[in-house]
C-alpha cells in the first residue's frame, strides 16, 4: 500500500474507500493474475473490469480474429479491429483503460498439451469460451491445479455462472459429468445472444473474480446462478460436489487433460465452430 | 382426463425451451418417479425432445441437471412427485 503513486490513490480511490477492499485489497489486485479464456461475450465486461479494478496481470486466450458480427456484444473490440486478432485489440482497449495493468495474450486454442502450462501463470481462471471442449479442459485443468475457476455460459436470453474453488464445492463436471452430444446445444452463432446478456453475465463472472482475490463475500461456490433475461429474474440452484466426480471426486478417473475431439467434426453439414470466440 | 391435483410442472431452460416453445409446463404426472416423468414427458413430445433428455440407448443424458423443488435430486427412480411439485431441466450452455 505504502507504493501506491497519487495517480493510483485518486484512480482506485472508490475501491479504496470500500472498507472490504482498502489499500490492502487494491494491493493485492495490482500483484494477483488472471486468465480470461475467451476475448468474445463474456470475456469483454471481464477484461474491462479487471482492467479497470487493476488486476495487474490478465492473460487472454484467444485465437480468433474480430468479425463484424462479433461487435454486437464484444465491447473489447471496435469497428477498428476487424480482422485483428481478439487477444491484441482486447490487450489494446484493456491497456488504454489503465496503464498500471499488463495484458498477457495467448493467441492460440486451448488443447490437452499446453493448457496445464497456461493455467498455471495465473492465481484466478475466467471461462469465457463459446464451446464445450474448451470448458471441459479449462475445468479438469483447473481442479488439478487447485485453480479458482469463474465459469459461465449463455445463450440467447440466458446464463448459466458458478464459481468452481477445487476442494471448497462442485466443479463443472460435478455439475455436468459429460459434455452434451454434439450438436444438442447450439452456438450463440447458430441460436443468437442478446449482447447486453453476455454484459450482464460476463460482469457477474468479474465481481466473483474480484471478491476471490479480495477474499470477500460469498462467492457462487456450490451455487449455480441461472439467469432468464426474458422474465429478469435470477434463480440460485444448490449443486453439491459430486463424490463420484471423475475429475474431482474421491477417486478422480481423469488425472491429464483430455480433448473432446469430436466436437471438431462438422456437424449437419455446417462447421460446428470449435473456437474460442464468440 | 387429469384433475387439477395430478399436475405438476416442469421449468425448461435453454435449447429445451427453444424446442418444446414453453417455458413452464403443466403435466398431469402427479404419483410418477422423476426419472418416470421425464420418460413420460419424452414419449409426449415426441423425437425433436428426446434427444435434449436421452441418448440413443435410453439413458438419461449425463449433461442434465435435475432439480425437484429447486432441490437436486438424489433418488430420481423412487422418490414420488406430488401435486404442486416443479422439475426444472437445465442443459449446460456453451456460448461465451
Ligand atoms: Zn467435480
Amino acid at each position: 500500500m505504502s507504493d501506491f503513486s497519487e495517480g493510483q490513490i485518486e484512480r482506485y480511490s472508490r475501491h479504496i474507500i470500500l472498507r472490504e477492499v482498502g489499500g490492502k485489497g487494491q494491493s493485492k489486485l495490482l500483484e494477483s493474475r488472471v486468465l480470461i479464456v475467451g476475448a468474445g461475450g463474456l470475456g469483454s465486461p471481464v477484461g474491462l473490469y479487471l482492467a479497470a479494478a487493476g488486476v495487474g496481470t490478465i492473460g487472454l486466450v484467444d485465437s480468433d480474429a474480430v468479425d463484424l458480427s462479433n461487435l454486437q456484444r464484444q465491447i473489447l473490440h471496435t469497428t477498428a479491429d476487424l480482422g485483428r486478432p481478439k487477444c491484441l485489440s482486447a490487450r489494446e482497449t484493456m491497456e488504454g483503460i489503465n496503464p498500471d495493468v499488463c495484458v498477457v495474450p495467448h493467441q492460440c486454442r486451448l488443447d490437452s498439451a499446453n493448457v496445464l502450462n497456461v493455467v498455471a501463470d495465473y492465481d484466478v481462471v475466467v471461462d469465457g469460451a463459446d464451446n464445450f471442449p474448451t470448458r471441459y479442459l479449462v475445468n479438469d485443468a483447473c481442479v488439478m491445479q487447485g485453480k479458482p475457476l469463474s465459469h459461465a455460459g449463455i445463450l440467447r436470453f440466458e446464463g448459466h455462472v458458478t464459481t468452481i474453488v477445487p476442494g471448497r464445492g462442485p466443479c463443472y463436471r460435478c455439475l455436468y459429468p459429460e459434455p452434451p452430444p454434439p450438436g444438442l446445444v447450439p452456438s450463440c452463432q447458430e441460436a443468437g445472444i442478446l449482447g447486453a446478456v453476455a454484459g450482464i453475465v460476463g460482469s457477474i463472472q468479474a465481481a466473483e473474480v474480484l471478491k476471490l482475490i479480495l477474499g470477500i463475500g460469498d462467492p457462487l461456490i456450490g451455487r449455480l446462478l441461472v439467469f432468464d433475461g426474458l422474465e429478469m429474474s435470477f434463480r440460485s440452484v444448490e449443486i453439491p460436489r459430486d463424490p463420484g466426480c471423475p475429475v474431482c471426486g474421491d477417486r478422480p478417473t481423469i488425472t491429464a487433460p483430455i480433448d473432446y475431439e469430436e466436437f471438431c467434426r462438422l456437424r449437419g453439414g455446417i462447421e460446428s465452430n470449435p473456437e474460442v470466440q464468440s | 382426463m387429469s384433475t387439477n391435483g395430478d399436475l405438476v410442472e416442469l421449468r425448461l431452460f435453454g435449447p429445451l425451451r427453444e424446442v418444446v416453445g414453453e417455458k413452464l409446463v403443466s403435466v398431469p404426472y402427479a404419483g410418477l418417479t422423476v426419472a418416470e416423468a421425464l420418460a413420460r414427458f419424452a414419449d409426449e413430445q415426441g423425437e425433436s425432445v428426446r434427444p435434449m433428455l436421452f441418448d440413443s440407448r435410453g439413458n438419461r443424458l449425463r449433461s442434465l441437471i435435475l432439480l425437484l423443488n429447486n432441490q437436486t435430486v438424489d433418488e430420481l427412480e423412487t422418490s414420488r412427485l406430488r401435486s404442486g411439485d416443479v422439475i426444472t431441466v437445465l442443459l449446460p450452455l456453451a456460448g461465451g
